[in-house]
């Protein structure tokens, strides 16, 4: 309980940061944003009342504590394209992007950790050669072109999914939201054909994802595993006679596992970031899709909102890594 | 196991060797420098009647939806891409350095201004907030070299900041200081150059990254606007094409900035072996 509270006061300031910093972004804007809401039928009279209205006349200290009162109300501002508040469409379409993010963080560190140990085992061996290609071209690859080639190989030519356009084929209709995850929610529902629409639909958006990561992962796993079985408690281990896989996943593998999670609170991050791309590749309907939309309809709060609520996702994460390595590792201790 | 040795298992040791990244560097370079005067098509002048033809002799990766040849475009690219990603690297390494060396050197407030400066970009997805940036400032190639410089920063700036607030106290340090040169010099011209070796390491590695994050926000819209050959903006609109097959439109583009990033990568990995002895 007091590494949760230490941590969480430890994310206060930086918390600080990512608020000035959004609200820097909002300053920022290209062009006379009481303008831009006065609508172009405006007058130079009610562009004024607007900016007034709006708090923009007064100075920029004094607005930026109104913008931070919005926030704790849960005021993000309006978006213009769709009507709706920030918040609501954020809300909305978080859950697809969630959905997408993590499955795809998990599939790499399915992937990377065995791939990474794989490596370690027997360096310079075969699956060390496998390791090094995956992450070097996965590195060297641009996001958006993978997920076309994808789209491509598996879909134009293949011809093995589904048209790689949204969360669901427009046969099926969208299973009852609990969870917000289509994937549990069909799962929850018992409808497994739903199911199926559903993953067939996630397989080359989070595949693209999965890819991006796993390099990072894979490597830092087979650099953390190669350093443990050097050690002299896996020596004495081994000496014990203990058997060889016993020595890998109580005494190595749970050593070793700490930088690795420590490497996916960076590679998440990267990931948040692609999913950006992503989106925009396979018609996801999440909240990058959503901010680049936005963007490109100068339609400015929903962006804001955006990177905010990237920011507080990625802290929150980054959050919870710290708890499970506690947890995982007596050792860590917070220095505030 | 040393710190060295640690250091060095975390690196693959299988390695392409030298010469790649040498021709790799070569041929990136003819593009940028001398490509535009060589190509054969004009690169944005529209001819209808010839859209959407295959690679051929004619035209080698094929013509776009406006009868533009895809080749004179891809080579063209080369100049904007790279020249956005060198801009915004060197940009980066100068401000991060001077950041990063003020910080190392005066400690106290300075030190703790510019590190909570610092973590507060870190604490950003690097891309999201590029997207930010790029969106605020608008549409055009500076508003991307700035949103690339600004989440960039950290690296340079805390790799920096670390190695002159090690070197602080060390006896040629403190002999130019008794020797009555003044801080800037000291850090400039005597620190400095110590830093080097690792920060072209760096700066080669991360050329890479920012051709990726350039390439990016182009690919989202952002920044560099269409008809302007530019990958990302190729690779994006190439992408309406793939439905009907026609895959040259997004592949070319696609393979020549894998083939950047891989570029910079190597001669990065490569640069480490030679001027770090200690790692490589």
């Amino acid at each position: 309980m007091r590494l949760i509270a230490t941590r969480l006061l430890a994310a206060v300031p930086t918390m600080i940061g990512v608020i000035i910093v959004t609200f820097i972004l909002t300053r920022l804007l290209p062009g006379d944003a009481a303008a831009y809401f006065a609508g172009p039928a405006a007058t130079a009279d009610s562009i004024e009342a607007t900016r007034h209205h709006l708090g923009l006349d007064r100075p920029l200290p004094e607005q930026f504590v109104l913008y931070v009162e919005g926030l704790t109300r849960g005021d993000l501002g309006k978006s213009l394209t769709s009507g709706q508040s920030v918040l609501d469409d954020l809300s909305h379409r978080l859950p697809a992007s969630i959905e997408l993010t993590f499955l795809a963080l998990l599939v790499a560190l399915g992937l990377g950790i065995p791939l990474g140990t794989g490596a370690a085992l027997k360096p310079g061996g075969r699956i060390d050669h496998v390791c090094s290609l995956v992450s070097t071209v996965g590195q060297a690859t641009p996001t958006f072109f993978l997920g076309l080639l994808l789209v491509f190989v598996f879909y134009y030519l293949l011809e093995w999914v589904p048209a790689p356009i949204g969360r669901l084929d427009v046969v099926y209709s969208p299973p009852h939201e609990i969870t917000g995850a289509w994937s549990i929610d069909a799962a929850l529902a018992g409808d497994w054909k739903l199911l199926g629409a559903v993953l067939r639909q996630l397989i080359l958006p989070v595949t693209t994802l999965a890819l991006f990561g796993l390099g990072p992962l894979a490597r830092v796993t087979r650099a953390s595993m190669i350093e443990v079985l050097a050690s002299d408690y896996v020596r004495t281990a081994r000496a014990a006679g203990l058997p060889r896989r016993k020595v890998l996943r109580a005494y190595a593998f749970r050593n070793a596992v700490v930088p690795v999670l420590n490497a996916s609170g960076m590679v998440f991050s990267y990931m948040l970031g692609a999913s950006v791309l992503v989106e925009k590749v396979f018609g996801w309907p999440g909240i990058g899709a959503y901010a680049i939309d936005a963007v490109l309809a100068s339609d400015f709060a929903p962006v804001q909102g955006f990177v905010l609520a990237m920011a507080l996702l990625y802290l929150l994460l980054n959050l919870i890594i710290d708890i499970v390595n506690g947890l995982l590792d007596p050792r860590v201790h917070f220095d505030v | 196991m040393s710190e060295a040795a640690a250091e060095r298992s975390f690196v693959s040791p299988v390695r392409a060797p030298e010469w790649v990244a040498v021709a790799l560097l070569v041929l990136m370079g003819s593009m940028a420098l001398i490509g535009p005067f060589l190509v054969p098509y004009d690169a944005i002048a529209t001819d209808p009647p010839i859209a959407l033809q295959q690679p051929s002799s004619a035209h080698l990766f094929g013509t776009d939806q406006l009868g533009r040849d895809v080749f004179s475009r891809v080579i063209v690219s080369a100049r904007v891409d790279l020249g956005i990603a060198f801009t915004a690297v060197i940009t980066t390494l100068l401000i991060g350095s001077a950041l990063g060396a003020a910080a190392g050197w005066a400690g106290g407030w300075t030190d703790r201004i510019v590190s909570r400066l610092l973590d507060t970009i870190m604490a950003f997805p690097l891309f999201v907030l590029a997207v930010g940036i790029a969106a605020a400032l608008g549409n055009s190639v500076s508003s991307v070299v700035i949103a690339t410089v600004i989440v960039n920063l950290p690296l340079y700036a805390r790799q920096v900041r670390t190695e002159i607030n090690r070197r602080r106290g060390a006896a040629y340090v403190e002999a130019a200081q008794l020797a009555g040169i003044g801080p800037f010099t000291i850090v400039a011209l005597h620190m400095m150059p110590n830093l080097a070796p690792q920060l072209a390491v760096q700066a080669s590695l991360n050329l890479g990254w920012a051709i990726l994050n350039a390439a990016g926000l182009s690919f989202l819209g952002l920044g560099i606007r269409p008809p302007h050959p530019e990958w990302g903006i190729m690779v994006s609109e190439g992408a309406a094409y793939i439905i009907s097959g026609e895959w040259w439109l997004f592949v070319f583009p696609g393979v020549m900035l894998l083939l950047a990033v891989l570029t910079f990568s190597l001669t990065g990995d490569a640069l480490r072996d030679r001027l770090d002895p200690r790692r490589a």
